[in-house]
C-alpha cells in the first residue's frame, strides 16, 4: 500500500460507520424515549429519583461501587437471576431513563442492586428509617451482616460529634477500635445518608412493554401469561 | 508473497526535500534519542504504577481491611486508576513513541518535528495525573474504562493532536513511497484513536442523557483496545519477528487481509452480551468477537511463517521471546473472549471477573508485552550501547511473561468459579466469596512480580540513559574542568 490519503479515506470510512451505528444509532432510537405510562392507573415509570437519592447516585459513582455491584438483573436466557430473585424482570434501558450517570456494572463481586430498595423493604417492612439504618450499618461494617464479605468498610462516610440534645436517629454503635468519649455519638455524613436512600430507591420491578413480567404460573398447569403491562408486582400478585 | 526485511537499506540518497543529507541508522536512532527516550521512560512508569495499583486492588478482594481507613485508595477508587494508568499512561505514550521511532527507521528519515513529542509528553502527562488525582478524589465518570474526569481528557485530547500530527509528519516524509505493513498498522492507530477520542469527548460533552454516555463508554474502550493497542501490537510485531528471526515477513497480502478485516470488524463490539441495551446493539456486540478471530488467524499465520522452523534464531534474545510470548497471550485471549461470549460458557461467564482476565491477556500479554521487547530491541540502539546487564533483561522478560500468565489464569479461573457458584437458581454472594479468593489470592501474587518485572526493566533503562548521559557529556565537562593548555592540546586534536 502506497497511497496514504486511501488508506485514511478508508479508515474514515470504517470509524464513521462504527460512529453512527453504534452512537448515532441509539441517539436516533432513544430521540424519543419517554417513560411508561400504566393505562390503568396512569402512573408514569419511571419517575424521577427524589432529591436525596439523586445524590446518592453521586455517591455510588464517586466510591465506584459499580466495581463491585451490577444493577442488572440479566434475561432468563443469559443467566438464572429471575430464578435467583433478583428482580421480577430482566433490566432494561428504560430503567436508566432519568439517571445522570448509568452504571449497570460488569463484574458482580458483590450482589446485584437492582432492586435492593425492593428487596429491602419486603424483608424489613417499610420503616424508611429502619432500612436507611440497615443500610448505614452494613456501609460501617459489612463484616457485621455477611462474615467474611469482600466488601470494604466505609468508616470516611461517618463521623462522630458531640449528641445534642436529642439523640440522632441514625447513630449507630461504633466497634473496630473505634470508642466514643462521654456525649459523643457516631453519625452518618449527608453522603451517606444520600446514598442509602439512592440505594433504597432501587426498584424495577414493574411490569412495562419491552419487558413485561411474567405471572405466577396458574394452579391447573396453564401456560404463564404476561401479566398486564404496567402493573407492579405487588399488583399483579393480586387475583 | 513476501517482503523485504523492515529497513530496507542502511543508508538513504536524502531527504524527501533532497537537501543531500545522508541519514544511517545511527544518526536516526540519535534523532530518536532525547524524544523516544523520554516517551518510553513516562510509559514504563505508568506501567510500574498500574502494576502496583493493581496488585493493591487484588489485595483488597482478598483482605478487605487492608488500608481501609484511606477514601482515596478504596477498591472502587482504585480499579479507575488501573485502566487510566495501563491505557492512557503506558499504552498512549508508547506506542507514540514506538511509531516515531520507527516510522523514522523504516521511512529512512531522521526524526522531525521533536519539540511536538515533547509537548505531547508533558501536556499529557500533567492532564493524566490531574484525572488519575481527580479519580481517587472521587472525580471518576462512572464509566468502565474510560474514568478520567472531562477537566484531564480535553487537555489530553489537544496535546495528543500535537503528537499524532508529529507521527503523521515523519510517515509522510518517508524515503520509499511503499509503506511497509508496520507503518499501515501505526497510521491506523494513531489516527483512530485521535478521531475516538475526541469523538468520545464531543458525545460526552454534548448529552446529558446517562444511558448515552454509557454508550459512549463502551464504544470508546473497543476503539481504543482493538484499533488502537491492539494494531500498535501487530506494527511491533511485524516489525519484530522478520527482524529477529533475519528472515523476510511472510506475507503481505495477508497482512493487507489482517488490516482491512480488522478496520472493518473490530469498531462494532464493545457491547457486554448481558447490556440493559436494545437487541440490534447486544447483537452487534456478539458477533464481533467471533469476527475478530479472522485478523487474528491472519497475524497468526503471518508470525508462524515469518519465524520459520525449527531453531529460530528468535529464541536467543530476550525481545524474541517476549514477541512470541505476546503473540501466544493475544491470540488466547481474543479466542477465550469468542469463548465467552458466542458459547455456552458465556452463561456462566457474563459478569464475572473472566472478561477482566481476557482483557489482561489482550491489553498486558498481547500489547504490553510487545512493547516491552520493542523497548528491550529500542534502548541500547537509541543509547547507544548494549544493556549493562542482559541477564537481568532476561529475566525481566520471563518475571514479565510468567505474571502476565498467572495474572490471566486467576481472574478467568475466578470468573468460571463465580459462574460454577451463582449460576443455579440458589447462588449466592457468600458462595462466590469462598470460590474466588484463592483465585484472587494467586492474582496478587502474579501482579506484585508484574510490578517487580517492570520495576526491574525502569531500572534498567536508567542505568543506560545513565551510562549514555555519561558517553555524551563526560568528555564535554572534563573538557570544560581541564587546564587551559590541554584544553587547546584537545581542541586541537
Amino acid at each position: 500500500m502506497k497511497h496514504g490519503p486511501l488508506i485514511v479515506v478508508g479508515l474514515l470510512v470504517a470509524a464513521a460507520s462504527s460512529w453512527s451505528a453504534i452512537i448515532l444509532g441509539p441517539v436516533i432510537q432513544w430521540n424519543d424515549l419517554q417513560p411508561f405510562k400504566d393505562e390503568t392507573t396512569g402512573a408514569l415509570y419511571p419517575a424521577r429519583r427524589p432529591g436525596l437519592a439523586e445524590q446518592g447516585l453521586e455517591v455510588f459513582r464517586s466510591q465506584g461501587c459499580f466495581h463491585c455491584h451490577s444493577q442488572n438483573v440479566r434475561s432468563a436466557g443469559l443467566a438464572s437471576d429471575l430464578k435467583q430473585g433478583l428482580g421480577a424482570r430482566r433490566t432494561v434501558a428504560l430503567d436508566f431513563l432519568y439517571d445522570s450517570v448509568v452504571m449497570p456494572g460488569e463484574v458482580r463481586l458483590g450482589p446485584d442492586l437492582a432492586n435492593f430498595g425492593a428487596r429491602a423493604r419486603k424483608g424489613q417492612g417499610a420503616d424508611t428509617n429502619a432500612l436507611v439504618s440497615s443500610v448505614l450499618s452494613r456501609l460501617y461494617n459489612p463484616q457485621s451482616k455477611l462474615p467474611g464479605s469482600m466488601m470494604p468498610r466505609y468508616p470516611w462516610l461517618f463521623e462522630v460529634r458531640p449528641k445534642g440534645s436529642v439523640a440522632d436517629p441514625l447513630a449507630i454503635k461504633p466497634d473496630n477500635g473505634v470508642t466514643l468519649g462521654a456525649g459523643e455519638e457516631l453519625v452518618p455524613k449527608p453522603e451517606a445518608v444520600a446514598l442509602a436512600h439512592y440505594l433504597l430507591s432501587l426498584d424495577s420491578n414493574v411490569s412495562i412493554f419491552e419487558a413485561p413480567i411474567p405471572a405466577p404460573p396458574k394452579p391447573n398447569g396453564a401456560t404463564n401469561e404476561v401479566a398486564n403491562a404496567g402493573a407492579t408486582t405487588n399488583v399483579t400478585s393480586k387475583p | 508473497m513476501t517482503d523485504s526485511s523492515p529497513e530496507r537499506s542502511e543508508c538513504c540518497e536524502g531527504s524527501p526535500e533532497g537537501s543531500g543529507t545522508s541519514c544511517t541508522t545511527e544518526s536516526i536512532d540519535l534523532s530518536c534519542r532525547w524524544t523516544v527516550l523520554p516517551l518510553l521512560i513516562s510509559s514504563l512508569l505508568w506501567l510500574l504504577l498500574g502494576s502496583a495499583t493493581l496488585a493493591l486492588s487484588q489485595i483488597k478482594l482478598v483482605a478487605p481491611g487492608f488500608l481501609s481507613s484511606y477514601e482515596a485508595v478504596s477498591y472502587g477508587r482504585l480499579e479507575g486508576v488501573i485502566t487510566s494508568a495501563f491505557v492512557f499512561g503506558f499504552g498512549l505514550p508508547a506506542l507514540l513513541a514506538a511509531a516515531a521511532w520507527l516510522q523514522s527507521r523504516l521511512g529512512r528519515t531522521n526524526l522531525e518535528g521533536a519539540i511536538g513529542l515533547h509537548i505531547f509528553g508533558f501536556a499529557w502527562n500533567v492532564a493524566l495525573v490531574a484525572g488519575v488525582a481527580g479519580i481517587l478524589t472521587g472525580d471518576g465518570t462512572g464509566l468502565v474504562g474510560f474514568e478520567l474526569p472531562r477537566y484531564a481528557t480535553t487537555p489530553m485530547a489537544c496535546a495528543y493532536v500535537v503528537g499524532a500530527a508529529v507521527v503523521l509528519l515523519n510517515l509522510k516524509m518517508r524515503q520509499h513511497r511503499e509503506m511497509y505493513p508496520t507503518q499501515w498498522f501505526f497510521l491506523l492507530s494513531v489516527l483512530w484513536f485521535g478521531w475516538s477520542f475526541t469523538g468520545a469527548i464531543i458525545a460526552q460533552s454534548s448529552t446529558t442523557s446517562g444511558l448515552l454516555q454509557y454508550i459512549v463508554g463502551l464504544w470508546f474502550r473497543q476503539q481504543y483496545l482493538w484499533l488502537t493497542l491492539v494494531p500498535g501490537y501487530i506494527a511491533v510485531t511485524l516489525y519484530l519477528v522478520p527482524k529477529l528471526a533475519k528472515v523476510p515477513l511472510q506475507n503481505r497480502s495477508l497482512a493487507m487481509m489482517v488490516f482491512w478485516s480488522l478496520v472493518f470488524l473490530a469498531p462494532f463490539g464493545g457491547i457486554p452480551a448481558s447490556a440493559p441495551l436494545p437487541a440490534w446493539l447486544v447483537g452487534l456486540g456478539t458477533v464481533t468477537p467471533a469476527l475478530v478471530l479472522i485478523p487474528t488467524l491472519g497475524l497468526f499465520l503471518i508470525f508462524k511463517n515469518s519465524r520459520g522452523e525449527g531453531q529460530c534464531p528468535m529464541r536467543l534474545t530476550s525481545e524474541g521471546r517476549l514477541i512470541s510470548a505476546a503473540t501466544v497471550f493475544f491470540v488466547s485471549g481474543v479466542l477465550l473472549s469468542w469463548i465467552g461470549t458466542v458459547t455456552p460458557l458465556a452463561r456462566l461467564v457474563d459478569s464475572t471477573s473472566y472478561f477482566k482476565g481476557v482483557s489482561t491477556l489482550l491489553i498486558l500479554g498481547g500489547f504490553g508485552l510487545g512493547i516491552i521487547a520493542l523497548v528491550h530491541h529500542a534502548v541500547p540502539r537509541l543509547t547507544g550501547g548494549a544493556w549493562a546487564n542482559a541477564d537481568l533483561l532476561r529475566a525481566q522478560g520471563m518475571l514479565s511473561s510468567v505474571t502476565v500468565l498467572g495474572l490471566a489464569v486467576a481472574l478467568v479461573g475466578a470468573g468460571i468459579s463465580q459462574g460454577l457458584k451463582t449460576s443455579g437458581s440458589s447462588g449466592s454472594v457468600g458462595d462466590l466469596i469462598g470460590s474466588s479468593r484463592p483465585f484472587f489470592a494467586l492474582a496478587v501474587l502474579c501482579a506484585l512480580g508484574f510490578a517487580g518485572a517492570q520495576l526491574m526493566l525502569v531500572g534498567a533503562v536508567f542505568v543506560q540513559v545513565f551510562r549514555s548521559l555519561n558517553a555524551c557529556c563526560m568528555p564535554m565537562i572534563s573538557l570544560w574542568l581541564a587546564p587551559m593548555g590541554s584544553k587547546k592540546g584537545a581542541v586541537r586534536s
